[in-house]
């Protein structure tokens, strides 16, 4: 894009109007509760982001291959791993959540083996539950969608690789993966942000991320509006932050044959 | 390149090859052989198995039964699965031949998200295990004998047909593969693109290459091939030089394909 274009007249008018908009809700309203909470927010998004990008790179780890085998076979596990993402998708986050942290959460205690194990003193805390339902989650909706990447590359592609002799692992990484994976980016950039909105659902097991400590900053100092316009301009940035990435990522791959 | 390997044995040598869909039986009984040095043309109506048969010598498709199939003096055994599906016995050994068989589709199939160079050199490392800096200039080479040296950082997608299909004969040829097998190599691409394939392909078979070729090029097929093979309805209708099959046919089916696509 060259300079000319990037100054037109709708553009300036447009920035002129952001500008007096952010310099109205500076001015006039209330942010002077933002310092003592500063400390509290940067941690908060640091949670946020670790639970999301984390949940994303184990999520995807597991949709490999629960896409995978529902193309492939054997037949057991694909059935396994139809089911499973049925189960995830058909059923709203927040009771999968819910399900492991009190339902599964409360039984644990019960077990003493697991009581003396190193495991214990993660199995108390709140954010491995998150972490798993917001995994599973992840996984349950990009298995379907790598099921069907890796049932959209052309076959010809795959077998010019079997022609050559190549070990089906040594295709699987080098061309089927990649090429499934190149085919899905422009979804995946859309699925990363439905990930991050679907974090707040974790402050309602006591996991303290931006949305949770947002809500403490409220009943705190009796304010709404303020608060809520910052999380919401978190939350712009953030998506903004993945939508950025994937454009730089989208630019560097070449257009799809 | 015909008669100066007569002698010597096949590279190829299939006897009574059967292939299935299902219950259609697209071959029936289908013997070939390949001698070193010898390019071979399959001609045929469409539905007449010359693709299938093609495929079936580099084990894509899996015959459902053979009285012999030997690829490069080696022979290769099938077994069945409980499904009825028929598999190669030795995977390990069908990857090893595949690796000498070189084999050029009709849709090119280039793997779009690597480079020309990369699409070259990618078998010689993954298969081979040359270090890259052998398999790059191997793919420099074969990309200038294609004639696309100014192409090789470029995607397939960026290319026109005839540059695909020429970069695919070159990352067939980087494994050095003892045969060529060609499937409709020109079918898919634009008229005025089909010389540019079919002059590196009559270099190759002028360097002494072994290739099976499966083509509906009659002129090509006449000009290039030492033997041509006639297939109709899964069966080898008649094969023989290229003057006996185009100058003088003796069956009334070839007879009547040649009319039809002369």
């Amino acid at each position: 894009m060259s300079d000319q274009s990037f100054w037109q007249p709708h553009r300036l008018i447009l920035m002129a109007l952001a500008t007096a908009i952010v310099l109205t809700m500076a001015l006039n309203m209330d942010w002077s509760w933002l310092p003592a909470y500063r400390a509290d927010i940067l941690d908060a998004i640091w949670i946020t982001s670790a639970l999301l990008v984390s949940s994303i790179v184990a999520g995807f780890l597991l949709a490999v291959p629960i896409g995978l085998v529902q193309v492939t076979g054997p037949r057991p596990l694909a059935w396994l791993a139809y089911g499973f993402c049925t189960l995830i998708r058909g059923t709203p986050i927040l009771l999968q959540m819910w399900v492991l942290y009190y339902g599964l959460g409360s039984l644990f205690p019960y077990i003493p083996e697991l009581r003396q194990s190193w495991l214990w003193p993660y199995l108390i805390e709140a954010w491995p539950y998150a972490f798993v339902a917001l995994t599973l989650s992840f996984a349950g909706y990009e298995g379907e969608v790598m099921r069907g990447a890796f049932k959209g590359v052309p076959h010809g592609e795959l077998e010019a690789a079997e022609a050559i002799g190549m070990h089906p692992f040594t295709i699987l990484r080098r061309i089927w993966l990649p090429r499934a994976i190149q085919r899905v980016l422009p979804t995946l950039g859309g699925e990363f942000i439905l990930q991050l909105k679907a974090t707040p659902l974790v402050a309602t097991i006591a996991v303290v991320d931006i949305y949770a400590i947002f809500g403490r900053i409220r009943q705190e100092t009796f304010i709404t509006y303020e608060p809520l316009l910052m999380l919401a301009l978190i939350y712009l940035m953030l998506a903004g932050c993945i939508a950025f990435l994937f454009r730089l990522l989208e630019n560097k791959l070449p257009s799809r044959g | 390149m015909q008669g100066q390997h007569h002698s010597a044995a096949p590279v190829i040598e299939v006897r009574d090859l059967h292939k299935s869909f299902g219950s259609v039986e697209v071959l029936k009984g289908i013997d070939l052989s390949a001698r070193p040095g010898e390019v071979i043309s399959l001609i045929g109506g469409s539905g007449s198995g010359k693709s299938t048969t093609l495929r079936c010598l580099n084990l894509l498709e899996t015959p459902t039964s053979t009285g012999l199939l030997k690829l490069l003096g080696e022979e290769v055994h099938l077994k069945t699965d409980r499904r009825g599906v028929g598999h190669v016995s030795n995977k390990k050994q069908l990857r090893r031949l595949r690796s000498r068989l070189g084999m050029v589709f009709q849709s090119f199939n280039l793997w779009p998200h690597m480079t020309l160079e990369q699409n070259v050199m990618e078998a010689q490392v993954q298969v081979l295990g040359r270090t890259k800096t052998q398999a790059r200039d191997n793919a420099h080479q074969l990309l200038e004998r294609v004639g696309l040296t100014e192409r090789l950082s470029m995607f397939p997608s960026q290319l026109s047909g005839g540059q695909q299909q020429r970069g695919a004969i070159a990352r067939a040829l980087a494994v050095d593969p003892e045969v060529m097998l060609f499937d409709e190599p020109t079918s898919a691409l634009d008229p005025e693109l089909v010389g540019e394939v079919l002059n590196v392909m009559k270099n190759l078979a002028e360097e002494g290459r072994t290739m099976i070729i499966v083509t509906h090029e009659m002129k090509f097929a006449a000009e290039v091939a030492d033997k041509v093979v006639f297939l109709n309805q899964g069966r080898v209708e008649e094969e023989g030089t290229p003057e006996e099959i185009f100058q003088a046919p003796k069956s009334e089916r070839l007879q009547q394909f040649i009319r039809s696509v002369g």
